[in-house]
């Protein structure tokens, strides 16, 4: 009886351990990961010619000067701007057709929604590789490469199976009773969308959310569609930025050019991590 | 990505809708249909073309293009290291993925190291491959800095030798999106009522028992758009790569996979050869073995799904 009991503590107590060296694990992996990002900001206020003598000293000088280098390779006025305009664009056009596309392929009852579903579905499984191709030359043909107008419309393409299964996901979780009550008072569709909305923000702010990150940190689709120096995106701007070190070898340069485009998504993740993580996982879950 | 419509219980007002549906659904079918599935059919049509591009016109050559690409070690090349990628690094971010989710379901500071682990899978992946490039730089890198310093100098290595430099990648990759399966998954588990666990507790199941009889079945769901979400995204993952394996400049061949190819041959590069349906012969190659992986998937993972 007593070995028995032994027994049994001695296996609770491997157990602990090996919990124990789990979570010491996650807290290695994700310690990394921070570290890793305090590293390149610290990096950023170096000294080109010191930064990987001392790997672990800490800036000796406040080096704004790299600031204003990266604003100059960045192009950054110009590239900030550019990808403000397509990013924006292109999410807000993709919001305002995939938000009622969204809404009538799980709250309408007609035959074929849920194959449409399907087949929106199966564009996320699509990669921008199959398209670019026949996207260039199909642009090209209506003047809109090189043009900002031409990437935003291609952004809203790109984004929309995404955008749309998300979006059903949160409108088939919505309660029906508001919309019944529309409908027996007689309200239009389009009323009884309007009357919807609202309750399907936290869902679309997510939605939003995601697209617009995922078209900011996108740039194949920018390098290819666009060449001027003056239609970069920020994306692009970086990649060149990274490409042009073959020949300045100015590091803490490329490091500030770093920080410069990470911090408005830091700022936004701490600000709303949840809502982007959440948000996310409707539509894997529901 | 299984669609469960809402059935039965839809009062009479609401149904047949099918007209009014179509004016919600025509603009986003019809920006869907013109930037998606058209340039895609259209890729395979320029996949049994012979095409340089605006200026050239198109001479249908039939098979040519898959028959040159069977036969080019540099196809297979990629081929292989997409499925690695797949397959090694499926493995890697599945078990890092599943031990995190257990783990951290207990930790208190739960959302905090869901939201650090998360964090790459918003940055663009241009900076991740500048950090990663910085922490594994043979000279002067983070990595070999650190393991000189605790006194490790027999494990430092050129991570970036042709060699090695794909395990770099895959390392790579699956720092990244660990998190991203984390969060799927812990979504999934989240769901699960507490007292299930706490009746497999009373009854003394071990948590390996917890994980095969209860975890597990009631994940299944979750599990097979996890799969394939990693399927779609370990063969179409392109910048991280381009961007690592080139340093800035046309990636070194060691590190070619499939999206890397087509770039390569039909659109980037600095003497860019804009081999057009080439190019468009791998993205048929890369959109067939997502399907077939995907229809894969869903066969060998349906099962009845455990209603709770």
């Amino acid at each position: 009886m007593e070995s028995v009991l032994e027994l049994g503590a001695a296996k609770r107590g491997a157990r602990l351990a090996s919990k124990g060296f789990g979570r010491l694990f996650v807290w290695v992996w994700v310690l990394f990961s921070l570290a890793m990002l305090a590293w390149l900001i610290l990096a950023a206020f170096k000294r080109n010619n010191t930064v990987f003598r001392d790997l672990w000293a800490l800036p000796d000088s406040n080096e704004l000067q790299n600031f204003s280098d990266a604003w100059d390779l960045l192009n950054l006025a110009q590239t900030t701007l550019n990808s403000l305009l397509t990013v924006g664009g292109g999410t807000a056009l993709t919001m305002a057709v995939a938000a009622p596309a969204a809404y009538a392929l799980t709250r309408m009852r007609f035959r074929g929604a849920s194959p449409m579903v399907s087949f929106f579905a199966l564009g996320i499984g699509v990669p921008v590789h199959a398209i670019i191709i026949p996207l260039f030359v199909g642009l090209s043909e209506v003047n809109l490469t090189n043009s900002l107008w031409g990437l935003t419309l291609t952004y809203m393409g790109v984004s929309m199976p995404f955008a749309v299964f998300l979006m059903t996901g949160f409108f088939r979780s919505l309660p029906s009773e508001l919309e019944e009550a529309a409908v027996v008072e007689g309200a239009s569709p389009l009323r009884v969308f309007s009357v919807m909305l609202p309750l399907a923000r936290p869902g679309m702010v997510a939605s939003a959310l995601i697209v617009a990150v995922g078209l900011w940190n996108e740039f194949l689709l920018a390098l290819v569609l666009t060449y001027d120096e003056g239609k970069r995106t920020i994306g692009v701007g970086l990649l060149n930025t990274f490409g042009a070190m073959r020949y300045t070898s100015n590091w803490v340069g490329l490091f500030a050019s770093v920080v410069i485009m990470l911090t408005p998504l830091i700022i936004l993740y701490t600000w709303l991590s949840r809502r982007i993580i959440e948000g996310l996982t409707v539509g894997a879950t529901k | 990505m299984e669609v469960s419509s809402a059935k039965g219980v839809s009062p009479p007002h609401l149904r047949h809708d099918g007209r009014r549906a179509a004016t919600f659904i025509a603009p986003a079918l019809t920006i869907y249909l013109l930037i998606i599935m058209a340039p895609t059919v259209a890729t395979v049509w320029i996949s049994f073309t012979e095409w340089r591009g605006i200026g050239d016109s198109p001479e249908f050559v039939g098979l040519d293009n898959y028959r040159h690409l069977f036969r080019s070690d540099t196809f297979w090349g990629s081929f292989n290291r997409t499925l690695g990628i797949l397959a090694v690094g499926g493995l890697l971010v599945f078990f890092f993925s599943f031990l995190f989710t257990m783990l951290l379901r207990e930790m208190r500071a739960k959302k905090f190291l869901r939201a650090v682990l998360f964090f790459p899978n918003v940055v663009p992946p241009v900076a991740l491959a500048i950090a990663w490039g910085v922490l594994l730089a043979p000279r002067n890198g983070l990595l070999n800095g650190f393991l000189e310093a605790i006194g490790l100098d027999f494990a430092t290595r050129t991570w970036l030798a042709p060699d090695i430099i794909f395990r770099s990648v895959i390392a790579g990759l699956v720092w990244i999106y660990t998190g991203f399966f984390v969060t799927i998954l812990m979504a999934g588990v989240d769901r699960i009522p507490k007292h299930f666990y706490e009746a497999a507790d009373l009854e003394g199941a071990s948590s390996r028992q917890k994980l095969f009889r209860v975890t597990l079945p009631l994940t299944w769901d979750v599990l097979s758009v996890a799969a394939v979400l990693w399927v779609i995204t370990a063969i179409k993952t392109f910048e991280f790569i381009y961007a690592f394996g080139g340093s800035g400049t046309d990636p070194s061949i060691a590190t070619w996979t499939l999206p890397v190819q087509v770039y390569a041959v039909a659109l980037g590069n600095r003497s860019p050869i804009f081999a057009l349906g080439q190019g468009s012969a791998i993205a048929v190659v890369m959109v067939v073995l997502v399907g077939f992986l995907v229809v894969l998937i869903r066969r060998i993972m349906h099962r009845r799904v455990v209603e709770f």
